[in-house]
């Protein structure tokens, strides 16, 4: 899509993991070009994967063979950003760090997407999103004020938070390098970004307060917190404030304005339904959505907020199915192609970027420098739900799933 | 004209402000427009008791405030490249903005609305906090005890993960109008931002029915284990991915390093007897110092810091990633800088949030409109 706001930037990503694959789709969804770069010496991708690597191309290259940073590097000489997730040592030991990568591009945007960042004395440590979400302070304010530390829902909270950052650091240098002419070293890193988030919680440790797990409270609302309703797992999320208690009662039919009152209330009651009426009133609430709830979620797909990918992977061949759109919405808008298999434009990138002619391409495969991964195979089978049930992963298994394609008709988005 | 590029800032709460200060921190001229008494963020009071509320502090750094009519709000709008606010009917509201304002305010590149539920579709009309965002974007159900009600994530999650990429949409805005010469509007939603964090537990539901929940304590128990002060954060992942080689050295405990231990599932079956040989150990030492010889075994081992942690973290002094702003009572307090270093780029934001609503009318009228009052 050459109107495409980012359409003509190139993006070499040596990529791993889940935090700067997310933050460099996003970059693809606005139309720039990105080439993953991932070793062919590895394992076909699974479910997760595949859905972090739509819109981009593939470039499998092991950075443990010689003549392969070579390559990388001239390929990231035809480009606008390179970017990695490894750790400093291991770039420095690939010879692709900023020095290496400015020497060929001076004008460079490069970002390390790191644990704690490049420098200081946590600089070289491996850091994963959990841990992030740990060290940055989420796990002591997530919970009951006398229980253990929570964590963020996913394993990918900080992850998903840091590319997102990411994404936005690079969108500013683009901009900022069309303006100077000057590139510039990205230095983001999972814990940091993590930090930023709590933001508010830090000033207001220092204005009087003292951060602590509190459950679901806010003691500056009447009422605040969740809700148990009827169902399996089904919750309402209300907040009341306190000039809305006389309000509540009487939309509710309750005898008293407190949480007990509500709770004895929503019990036998649809969740979805409660908080209808309540928003019909002003009252801010909501079901707690999972992600059943997510998939058919009409005012969802009425914003566009999801795309549709038609799958070729293997299992999957011709099926549509919904994927959810960048962070900044209007998902239909985003062309949305299928992950392609690890490798799977080696070739012609190695010769239209790198330079190199259709000889030298095949000596580089010869030698293992580069390659391709068989496309992966991802089943659409329940697979083992009640085990996964009763090991306390899901909450339920529903036999019909597809609920999502009434509310992607009611959009206009499938005939 | 100076070589700034301008933003008028029309919002209340932390999204829309929050995107308009990370403008300021690539080096924008952000200018926050607020009603006479002030934005209500200024008056929120600390969900822990105590004082003010932190957000206002945190949200508005680098940028000069006014206050206007609605008349010179609009000329202030035509002359910045780009206005971000509240759009929805609460956020029009509290900004005192007329409902027509998406519509009206025409600034030369990007409008941007950053609300809960976005300007549009069924649910556009409705009111939220952060709680109810964090409900209604799917990853509130995921977080919590297995066998409890969902539980909420720290303050702010929504809003501010919202004004990210509502920062980011809006500089992708600006490139388009470049391209083509119009004004770009853009609808954010915060609920839909933070949605993005559950795409794993979509995709399953959409192929497989599998509805995701909760971390089952079980498998919880392993991730956050009691040191002698505080918790250690001792598995990147899953249990499944632990080294449990190098956990049986750094714990100088040999059982641990047995067959029936090694896998994930082996682990499980055995569960009750390798917690009690896994978590003692723990106690017998700093998670601090546990965080340390782990790094000297290979092994990914976090801490599990507290908020007050943050301002001794070692890390986080030698980056300077804290940057001491003032309050608008004149307390010196620290607060995260831009998010992320950038070396070549511009300089972050350093202006502390305007200490009084329309401190800076008289020069932004001046700069911007070329008034003198």
């Amino acid at each position: 899509l050459t109107d495409a706001p980012l359409a003509g930037i190139r993006v070499l990503a040596m990529e791993q993991a889940v935090a700067l694959p997310v933050g460099t789709r996003h970059l693809a969804d606005m139309g720039a070009e990105i080439i993953r770069v991932q070793s062919h010496a590895r394992r076909a991708p699974g479910l997760a994967e595949i859905d972090l690597t739509r819109n981009k191309r593939q470039l499998a290259l092991d950075l443990t063979v010689p003549g392969a940073s070579e390559a990388f590097l001239a390929v990231a000489a035809k480009c606008d950003v390179v970017a990695h997730n490894y750790t400093p040592r291991v770039v420095r030991q690939f010879g692709i760090d900023y020095e290496a990568v400015r020497a060929v591009k001076p004008d460079i945007i490069y970002v390390s997407l790191t644990g704690f960042g490049t420098t200081g004395p946590w600089g070289e440590r491996p850091l994963f999103g959990p841990g992030a979400e740990a060290v940055s302070g989420h796990n002591v304010l997530i919970g009951d004020a006398d229980g253990w530390p929570g964590r963020p829902g996913t394993i990918v909270f900080a992850d998903t938070t840091c590319g997102l950052n990411a994404a936005f650091a690079v969108i500013a240098a683009i901009d900022e390098r069309d303006r100077t002419g000057k590139g510039q070293h990205i230095d983001v890193s999972l814990y940091e970004t993590s930090v930023a988030q709590l933001g508010p919680v830090i000033v207001e440790a220092q204005l009087g307060a003292i951060p602590a797990r509190v459950g679901n409270d806010d003691i500056n609302f009447a009422i605040h917190g969740v809700f148990t309703c009827r169902g399996l797992d089904r919750h309402l999320a209300v907040t009341v404030h306190h000039d809305q208690t006389g309000l509540l009662t009487k939309v509710m039919g309750l005898a008293g304005a407190t949480a007990f009152d509500l709770a004895e209330a929503v019990r036998e009651r649809e969740a979805s339904d409660v908080a209808d009426v309540l928003q019909s009133h002003g009252i801010a609430a909501t079901l707690v959505a999972d992600a059943g709830d997510a998939s058919m979620d009409e005012h969802l797909w009425s914003r566009h907020y999801f795309g549709l990918v038609e799958r070729h992977l293997g299992g999957m061949e011709g099926q549509v199915y919904p994927h959810i759109g960048p962070a900044w919405g209007s998902g239909a808008i985003v062309p949305m192609e299928e992950s392609r298999p690890v490798g799977a434009d080696s070739d012609a990138i190695l010769r239209d970027l790198g330079g190199y002619s259709p000889d030298e391409v095949d000596d580089l495969f010869a030698r293992g420098v580069t390659g391709v991964v068989q496309p992966a195979t991802v089943s659409s089978a329940p697979g083992a739900g009640q085990t996964r049930i009763e090991r306390g992963e899901l909450s339920r298994v529903d036999p019909e799933h597809d609920g999502w394609r009434t509310a992607a008709r009611g959009a206009g988005m499938l005939p | 004209m100076t070589g700034r590029p301008r933003a008028l800032d029309v919002a209340t709460g932390v999204a829309a402000a929050y995107a308009s200060r990370l403008l300021a921190e690539v080096g924008w001229d952000v200018v926050k427009a607020e009603p006479p008494d002030g934005d209500p963020l200024r008056r929120e009071a600390s969900r822990w008791g105590g004082g003010v509320g932190g957000a206002f502090v945190f949200a508005n750094v680098g940028k000069r405030g006014v206050t206007v009519d609605t008349l010179t709000l609009e000329r202030l709008a035509a002359a910045a490249d780009v206005v971000i606010g509240d759009f929805s009917p609460s956020g029009l509201q509290s900004m005192g903005l007329p409902h027509d304002a998406f519509e009206v305010l025409s600034p030369r590149q990007a409008l941007t609305s950053v609300s809960a539920f976005g300007i549009t579709g069924p649910k556009s009309g409705w009111v939220a906090t952060d709680l109810v965002v964090q409900a209604a974007s799917g990853l509130m159900f995921l977080t919590g005890e297995y066998d409890q009600p969902p539980m909420q994530l720290p303050p702010y999650q929504g809003a501010i993960t919202g004004g990210v990429a509502a920062a980011s949409a809006t500089l992708l805005a600006v490139r388009s109008s470049r391209r083509d010469g119009k004004l770009h509007r853009t609808d954010m939603s915060t609920v839909e931002a933070l949605a993005v964090h559950t795409a794993a537990q979509v995709s399953e539901y959409v192929y497989r029915g599998a509805v995701a929940r909760r971390e089952a304590r079980v498998k919880g128990g392993l991730r956050m284990v009691p040191a002698n002060d505080r918790f250690v954060y001792c598995a990147p992942g899953a249990v499944a991915t632990m080294r449990m080689d190098g956990i049986a050295t750094l714990l100088d405990e040999p059982r641990l390093a047995e067959a029936r231990f090694q896998t994930a599932e082996g682990r499980m079956e055995h569960f009750d007897e390798f917690v009690g040989l896994f978590a003692p150990p723990f106690k017998r030492k700093s998670a601090r110092q546990w965080f340390e010889e782990a790094e000297a075994l290979h092994l990914t081992f976090a801490l599990v810091q507290t908020i007050e942690d943050l301002f001794h973290c070692p890390q986080i002094e030698a980056r300077q990633l804290l940057r001491t702003t003032e309050a608008p009572d004149g307390r010196q307090v620290r607060t995260p800088g831009r998010p992320y270093r950038s070396i070549g780029g511009p300089e972050p934001a350093t202006r502390p949030a305007p200490a009084r609503p329309g401190m800076h009318t008289d020069e932004v009228l001046a700069e911007w409109l070329g008034e003198a009052r």
